[in-house]
């Protein structure tokens, strides 16, 4: 009883709104985030696997420098180097860069699950590389990569969980400003309780949300088997 | 921009270089300390996950899902603000190893279910026909060979877990990251060597880890092949 009494004095209709523009805020940066670095991340990918040796060492080089480097790194240094754009840009470069190197892994391992023969096949058509690249490869490839994107999907909702960490007002920034003022809503000092009601409604958020994201991936893995002929 | 990597600033950081081989001993000991909790975690929750009763399952599932889908930093939040205004004194590396531990865990403990998953079922009935019981079975037919299977994962997860070392920096763990934010805050905003440095220390412990566990992955499924 006296949890649902601390619940209804901690989320009142002050501090909900708050809590769920940083929720919004948090999709935005993420969403942005991966739709950006999905782009950058393919477009690597391709280089990497089409454009010789020389380009293909120098993203090999960048991929391997963002993925053995800590994300909540790349954050703070881009959002203090960085001499253009907005705080919220100057935050979501370090984690679009991170992204992009591993989404440019995903995407490179299933570039390279297309056999040869649909590359040979788009040229005995007359197709020009471009071509066969837009029409034959990246449809195949991006498909069977889904369920690794969603992954990555999952990781960066998660990783924006680090902008608080350069003020930015996303959702557990929101959470943990009140717990810091739980004191100016309940009336008594912050006790462990007040702690384990924010948190734990928003792991209960986070949760929520991945599990759907996951959910949606083993429907699009199920769907997807559905309808492939194995050929051997 | 020449400014940032100025000398006297790399003087600066000479000067104070034991700040931050002392927070380098504590990404260490938090990541050993995390790994050895994630894999006695992992091996016995991915064991678990693949034994007969449902029960036992469902439970292992929770764990997994758990921990996999709540951001780290949240984790670590929710652990450390609950005993700090609970009024437990905790150190902020009991922490992070716990935290490390239990999440990296979940991540190793579906690695290890996966490896075991992939070992024949004729490998188990082999053994049992040979009178060995299920402890056994299991230590000396069935883990030998899924080592041998999710080596490369687990190598794979060690790095993640050094780079996820930096999360603790958000509760002042102490550690690299910390300790390198902290440096560069304070008096003579010397950013530029400090995040050089520091950058270059985690690549240097996680690149040999991860080339390593591909390399190994790759040779793997040439022997497969071979076999087929």
């Amino acid at each position: 009883m006296e949890i649902i009494n601390e619940c209804r004095l901690l989320f009142t209709s002050v501090t909900v709104p708050t809590l769920l523009s940083g929720l919004l805020l948090s999709f935005k940066l993420a969403g942005g985030i991966l739709l950006a670095s999905l782009v950058s991340g393919t477009i690597f990918a391709l280089l990497k696997t089409y454009a010789g040796r020389i380009v293909g060492a120098i993203i090999t080089v960048y991929v391997e420098i963002f993925r053995n480097t800590p994300i909540l790194f790349w954050i703070t240094v881009c959002f203090i180097a960085l001499p253009v754009g907005n705080q919220y840009i100057r935050a979501s470069a370090g984690l679009f860069l991170a992204s992009t190197a591993t989404i440019c892994e995903i995407v490179r391992g299933g570039l390279n699950s297309i056999g040869k023969g649909q590359i040979e096949a788009g040229k005995s058509q007359g197709l020009s590389r471009l071509q066969i690249i837009y029409a034959i490869i990246l449809p195949q490839c991006l498909r069977r990569v889904i369920p690794n994107l969603i992954n990555q999907t999952i990781s960066v909702f998660k990783d924006t969980s680090f902008f608080g960490q350069v003020a930015i007002m996303e959702f557990l920034y929101c959470s943990r400003k009140l717990l810091g003022t739980a004191n100016k809503y309940t009336g008594h000092g912050i006790g462990a309780m007040d702690a384990f009601i924010i948190f734990g409604a928003a792991a209960a958020v986070y949760f929520i949300i991945n599990l759907l994201l996951s959910s949606v991936m083993r429907a699009i893995e199920m769907h997807g088997n559905k309808g492939k002929v194995v050929v051997k | 921009m020449a400014d940032m990597f100025a000398l006297w600033r790399w003087q600066k950081l000479w000067e104070d270089r034991m700040l931050f081989v002392k927070a380098f001993g504590v990404t260490v000991e938090l990541a050993v300390g995390g790994l050895i909790l994630a894999l006695i975690l992992g091996f016995l929750v991915g064991i678990l996950a693949t034994t007969s009763s449902r029960f036992v399952r469902a439970l292992t599932r929770i764990y997994v899902e758990l921990f996999r889908n709540i951001p780290l930093t949240l984790q670590v939040m929710f652990f450390y603000y609950g005993c700090v205004y609970g009024g437990i004194k905790i150190s902020t590396l009991t922490v992070g190893i716990v935290g490390l531990g239990i999440c990296s865990g979940a991540f190793i403990a579906e690695i290890v279910r996966g490896g075991l998953n992939a070992v024949p079922r004729g490998q188990y009935d082999a053994a049992f026909s040979q009178g060995l019981n299920y402890f056994q079975t299991m230590t000396r037919i069935i883990l030998p060979q899924t080592i041998k299977i999710i080596l490369p994962p687990l190598g794979t997860q060690l790095a993640w877990l050094v780079l996820d070392t930096s999360v603790l920096s958000i509760i002042a763990g102490g550690d690299l990251l910390y300790v390198t934010k902290n440096w560069a805050c304070n008096g003579t905003l010397s950013y530029g060597p400090a995040y050089l440095v520091t950058g270059i220390i985690f690549f240097i412990i996680c690149f040999p880890i991860t080339h390593t566990a591909r390399k190994y992955e790759k040779k793997m499924e040439v022997g497969r092949g071979e076999v087929l």
